[in-house]
């Protein structure tokens, strides 16, 4: 009887260990889609997450049973995350992938061709209605595989108070820049505003000046093979201009080590006349801004600006690809494109949008947007271009840290380019 | 004796079988991830994309690398340095809180281990600010005393004093409480004889609570040197690996490699090296410390 009893008890052990494994890796159910983003849609500050989370609602109450769950996901690691959850076969059904690495992600056949789900039944009129460099980014052999949602542009903020008070008006070339930069810095009371505020450090951030100044001068910052295109006397010239700000004292020295996020902390705080980052973020910039959040506001770059943005698509081995598919057209349906603009403060995905948003005081960041968004660069989608942020970040960091000389340093920083893409 | 010698060997089936959830949750979790790594690390993976086999190239490659050689030397003077003044100033607050007794000995412990248990984000997020060269606290006082202020994260020495400094920090109350437990362990009669003896307080220290928490302090010295040589969150959130690679240790060019780069077969490589020298680091400590398991 004892014995008996041990043998029930040791295979109900191991059955229950196997159960135990097996429950850690819960499938969703058939009419539960999963997609990985940073957006909280519970959040209720947050006005991207709040447009989500409306969007969510309409949908799960428009397809009776369906749920939508938001994995939120650290935005500098998911798309990472998401090529090695499609390698061991879990990935979620749709991902919003980050520019510069959407091209890795096509290599690896990881998305579904948006016209095998509902492209394909979309008019040519729905088509125009999205049909612009972010859609054509998505691209590939004909077939699309992107929307693209929460479209951004890196823009200068500035303080039109602080730009007022020196004198200045919006400059538009590098030396109105330079020059506001210098006439804005100011030391009060032991603490000094910076007129320009810089962000090169080897982690992430979004690209800066020396970016715009070379795609200004030479259109491009690769050449035809996808090498770095820096090492030249343009790049030269760029970080002498860059780096002049520095050793002026108009761009603090700690720039070579604060992150984009370090840097709109201290905007926010006060410390800066004039950054980049998104123009995604007026909204959060101006919510937690120290002194009259309409002092906020954003101009283009000389040469235009750089163009960003999440690239959302639906994983190639998704059981449940039509409903996502669905959820993803819901995401860029005239109506949540409203959520997104007024919830959110986005700039229109439809250019059929454009005509229902009303340009105020407010919102004049739209303006500087939709012009970008017509004029502005993005990277291209053939090869991989990884890190080459961080490689511009590292030319300006051993020039200002180290002494190095700015051909050399661009050499370097070019040479690593390459090798890690494989050229 | 044959029936004795089969009780026996079922006995053993079934003591067997009571682990195997226990060693399956092992294989799944350690064994499975670690095979798979090491397969990653024999061929190209750019983008999870698996190229030709290519042997140990990826690990050729990583050693060859000046950037990771670097990476390892920065690595060892913070773990080492970090691990060093958090094993002697947890002796010495052990040693002092073993004589307290009450409700300050057990505040001490408590302020003492929250820098262990509170998120290590939010530990180099805190520390981030407070060394901030306008706003922070640590400028404010040496303002107030008319020194210059010190741009702790962004020059190359301060940065890498002040990794160390956090790093410290974070784990100078996990010493503590760990030493002290095994000071708290230490026969009262043993002390008091050495003082009959004639033992001074620093004869007593060297000669017998010592030698005694030993093994206290040698699993300290493992656990946090562990902890600080794989420890990719306060670099990562504190200097960022800056100013210009300063701080730039071994698990942040892992964290770049995978994903910066999505270069997982030379990260994986990167990882098994890791792996090896925390393995040797280990036998090391237990060889010196002449430690019987």
């Amino acid at each position: 009887m004892k014995k008996r009893m041990l043998i029930v008890l040791a295979i109900f052990v191991v059955v229950a260990s196997f159960a135990f494994a097996g429950g850690a890796s819960e499938k969703p159910k058939t009419n539960e889609i999963v997609m990985w983003t940073f957006l909280d849609p519970t959040s209720t500050t947050n006005g991207r997450g709040i447009a989500l989370g409306k969007m969510i609602k309409e949908f799960e109450a428009d397809n009776p049973g369906a749920k939508v769950t938001v994995e939120v996901k650290n935005y500098a690691t998911m798309t990472g995350e998401f090529l090695t959850a499609h390698a061991a076969g879990n990935a979620p059904d749709i991902i919003w992938c980050a520019r510069d690495e959407l091209s890795g992600v096509l290599d690896a056949g990881a998305l579904e061709p948006l016209e095998n789900l509902f492209l394909g039944e979309w008019s040519a009129e729905e088509i125009d209605d999205v049909d612009d460099a972010f859609f054509r980014f998505g691209e590939r052999g004909g077939k699309h595989y992107t929307l693209t949602l929460n479209k951004n542009a890196l823009v200068m903020f500035y303080r039109s108070d602080l730009l007022k008070a020196a004198g200045h008006t919006v400059p538009k070339t590098w030396d109105q820049i330079v020059a506001a930069a210098r006439d804005m810095t100011k030391t009060e009371g032991g603490i000094t505003t910076y007129g320009l505020g810089q962000s090169f450090p080897s982690g992430y951030s979004d690209p800066q000046l020396l970016a715009n100044w070379l795609i200004e001068k030479q259109g491009t910052l690769f050449d035809k093979d996808g090498r770095a295109m820096w090492a030249n006397p343009v790049g030269v010239s760029g970080v002498n201009w860059v780096v002049d700000a520095i050793r002026k004292g108009y761009t603090p020295e700690s720039s070579i080590n604060l992150g984009t996020e370090d840097i709109i902390a201290e905007f926010q705080a006060g410390k800066y006349g004039m950054f980049i980052a998104g123009a995604v973020r007026v909204g959060a910039i101006k919510a937690a801004a120290s002194y009259d959040p309409n002092f906020v506001k954003v101009m283009d770059l000389p040469g235009g600006c750089i163009i960003d943005g999440w690239f959302a698509g639906i994983w190639s081995k998704s059981k449940n690809k039509d409903l996502a598919g669905r959820f993803l057209e819901k995401m860029y349906s005239p109506q949540a494109d409203l959520y997104w603009i007024n919830d959110g403060d986005q700039a229109p995905v439809r250019k059929s949008s454009i005509d229902k948003i009303t340009i105020t005081e407010s919102n004049d960041y739209l303006t500087v947007m939709l012009d970008a968004f017509a004029n502005g660069w993005i990277t291209p989608n053939d090869k991989s271009y990884a890190g080459w942020k961080i490689n511009l970040n590292e030319a300006i960091q051993r020039v200002v840290a180290n002494g190095l000389d700015p051909m050399v340093a661009l050499q370097q920083t070019a040479d690593e380019f390459n090798a890690a893409n494989g050229r | 004796m044959v029936t004795m010698s089969n009780t026996l060997k079922k006995r053993n089936l079934f003591g067997g079988l009571y682990t195997v959830p226990a060693m399956i949750l092992l294989i799944m979790l350690l064994i499975v991830p670690l095979g798979y790594t090491l397969y990653c690390s024999l061929f190209p993976f750019k983008y999870m994309m698996r190229g030709s086999f290519q042997g140990l190239n990826n690990f050729i490659e990583i050693l060859k690398s000046p950037r990771i050689q670097y990476s390892f030397y920065i690595t060892f003077i913070v773990t080492f340095s970090a691990t060093a003044i958090s094993i002697v100033v947890g002796l010495l607050l052990a040693l002092w809180i073993d004589k307290r007794t009450g409700l300050f000995a057990y505040w001490i412990q408590l302020i003492g281990l929250i820098p262990w248990v509170i998120s290590m984000v939010v530990a180099g997020l805190l520390w981030r600010w407070l060394f901030n060269v306008d706003l922070g606290l640590f400028n404010v006082i040496i303002r107030a005393f008319g020194w210059n202020t010190i741009d702790v994260v962004n020059k190359r020495i301060p940065a890498i004093i002040g990794l160390i400094f956090v790093m410290s920090w974070r784990t100078i109350g996990y010493a503590m409480v760990m030493i002290l437990a095994g000071l708290k362990g230490i026969d009262a009669d043993l002390i008091e004889a050495a003082q009959i003896d004639g033992a001074s307080p620093v004869q007593t220290l060297f000669r017998i609570k010592l030698p005694i928490i030993k093994s206290s302090v040698l699993l300290s010295t493992i656990v946090l040197t562990v902890s600080n040589f794989t420890n990719n969150t306060v670099p990562k959130v504190l200097t960022g690996g800056g100013p210009v690679n300063a701080t730039n240790v071994v698990t942040l060019e892992q964290y770049n490699l995978s994903f910066v780069y999505y270069e997982f077969g030379r990260s994986s490589a990167l990882s098994i090296l890791i792996m090896i020298v925390t393995i040797l680091i280990i036998a090391a400590y237990i060889k010196v410390a002449k430690f019987e398991i």
